[in-house]
């Protein structure tokens, strides 16, 4: 990488902007006192910033993770010969289901597991599954017959095809699910506040319930970043995995 | 070494395969040829047990295959393709070693086979060796596809038309390399092709399918001089069998000692077919012949042609 590719690639100023934001909030509070004079104090301070991203990060984690096993567990299962039946259920699910706006997934869950951090747990895990899913069922999909029957003939036992050649295949798909996943979560944990989960949410929601917009810049800019962030760190992630693919 | 004996396979009440029977020696090149839909591609596929025959039996070294583990079975038979199939997310190296390093293989080992076998496909080992099979053409991927078959060095090749979608010329280069290696590596091969002059320029035993059935099962020139029907005399090239004939010996097999002079001599190993297009084009009835020296030798004439010899 030379130095102006260095000097173009967001990552390296958006980092440790988020860094900042996290942590050092508090270094703005003159800007703020400054702009909204009439905001006290004039940094949210329920909670730190910190703390509040930690939760955040954590419900989006733990959520997209089980989302993962989930749904590349399900698309696996239905691309098997003794699973196929399930395929045209699953397909349907997926599609439907990501038609469903996250946040009304996230009012469902309240009724069903009330307040805290688990109906916003569960509704990210649920939504996440789906894009999950409908890419590794077309990840899947996509791995040349060829490849499959050559090596098949040369005797590689169905695990070891799914795991040695179907899956690195499938991978750059699979994770395009992930990271939608992932993007959408980031931004639906926020609403998560709204059903007593902690998170950045807390203090958009606070600031809109209290009328303190700057509350609601603060917690917007911070939830920003992450989504960025965390998404250019996906495109990394994907151009390692594509290494072998179109490039002379 | 491949034995087939009354091998069918039934789909719902089509036989796509019916009643087969016939033997491939060891070392020998056997082409299995027929029309598209005639079941010599489910034929081949029995043998590896990619499908499973309905019914009959298949030997391989006397072995009754259904009763190997099927993928111990595969990895002993070497297996290439029309489509190639090479792994893309892997090495040419890596792609090349995947039955060995199933085998469990020393690495040392096989490193030196990847080499070995790049050169025997005559591609330069450093300069493949790291490649990705998207930065190779068609043909030298299909010569990593012959490479990978041959990898872990097994008795029985299986060649589903190969070299099917390659352009002629390349095509051709790689019917030339195969025969090489199949005489290097005294490999027992069974291949699959819809083209009887490939059939014919390759293999030492054909067999002719049709709607599933064995039509005849013999050496070249067995179905190009005794035919057991009219379509194994139309498939085999109908008004043409004549030439198809000419083009299975080759002039030192009907050399006449007697030198004349004369441009542009035949080589010893020309095909009698191509020694009478010579003559045609060159209006001439006997043409002088030399060695690979350059050396004459003695003449072919065009009555040597016609005789028997």
């Amino acid at each position: 990488m030379s130095r102006r590719d260095l000097l173009r690639d967001p990552l390296l100023w958006l980092l440790p902007l988020l860094v900042f934001f996290s942590l050092g909030m508090k270094l703005l509070r003159p800007v703020f006192a400054w702009a909204f004079p009439g905001t006290v104090p004039p940094i949210y301070a329920d909670d730190t910033f910190l703390a509040l991203f930690l939760s955040h990060a954590a419900l989006v984690a733990i959520s997209s993770l089980i989302a993962a096993l989930i749904g590349v567990g399900l698309g696996i299962v239905a691309t098997r010969r003794w699973g196929a039946e399930f395929r045209p259920l699953l397909e349907a699910l997926a599609t439907i289901g990501q038609t469903f706006p996250p946040v009304a997934v996230l009012a469902l869950a309240v009724p069903a597991f009330g307040y805290g951090p688990l109906p916003t747990m569960i509704a990210l895990t649920l939504y996440g599954i789906l894009p999950i899913l409908k890419n590794t069922l077309a990840g899947l999909a996509g791995v040349p017959d060829s490849v499959r029957d050559a090596g098949t003939g040369m005797g590689l036992t169905r695990f070891e095809l799914l795991r040695d050649v179907e899956l690195p295949l499938a991978a750059p798909t699979i994770l395009a699910g992930i990271r939608i996943a992932v993007i959408i979560n980031i931004g639906t944990a926020a609403i998560g506040s709204t059903v007593g989960a902690v998170t950045l949410g807390n203090p958009i929601i606070g600031g809109l319930v209290t009328g303190k917009v700057s509350y609601v810049i603060q917690g917007a800019l911070v939830v920003g970043l992450f989504a960025i962030v965390t998404d250019l760190l996906f495109e990394r992630l994907d151009r390692r995995l594509r290494r072998f693919a179109a490039r002379d | 070494m491949i034995e087939l004996r009354g091998v069918t396979k039934r789909y719902g009440a089509r036989a796509s395969v019916n009643d087969v029977s016939f033997a491939v020696a060891e070392g020998a090149f056997c082409a299995l040829v027929g029309p598209s839909g005639s079941g010599k591609s489910t034929t081949l596929r029995m043998i590896n047990r990619l499908i499973e025959p309905s019914a009959g039996t298949i030997r391989l070294g006397g072995e009754d295959v259904a009763t190997i583990p099927v993928e111990s079975l595969r990895r002993r038979i070497g297996y290439a393709i029309q489509s190639v199939g090479l792994f893309p997310h892997w090495t040419i190296a890596d792609n090349i070693a995947t039955v060995p390093r199933l085998l469990k293989w020393p690495e040392d080992r096989v490193r030196a086979r990847i080499e070995e076998l790049l050169t025997l496909v005559r591609l330069d080992p450093g300069a493949v060796r790291a490649k990705y099979p998207h930065q190779l053409s068609g043909g030298q991927q299909q010569r990593i596809g012959v490479a990978r078959a041959l990898a872990a060095d097994p008795d029985v090749l299986l060649m589903d038309e190969p070299f099917g979608a390659l352009d002629p010329i390349t095509r051709e280069a790689l019917r030339l390399e195969l025969a090489r290696i199949h005489k290097a590596t005294g490999k027992t091969i069974l291949f699959v092709t819809h083209d009887v002059d490939e059939a014919l320029q390759m293999a030492d035993a054909i067999a002719i399918m049709r709607d599933g059935r064995l039509v005849q099962f013999g050496t070249p020139s067995d179905l190009l001089t005794k035919p057991a029907d009219d379509f194994v005399r139309d498939f085999m090239g109908g008004s043409a069998l004549g030439l198809k004939l000419l083009a299975l010996e080759r002039v030192a097999d009907r050399l006449n000692p007697e030198t004349v002079p004369g441009e542009a001599p035949l080589a010893l190993d020309a095909r009698l077919s191509e020694a009478l297009s010579q003559m045609v084009l060159r209006r001439a009835d006997r043409l002088p012949v030399s060695d690979d020296a350059g050396k004459p030798v003695g003449s072919i004439a065009l009555r040597d042609l016609v005789a028997r010899s």
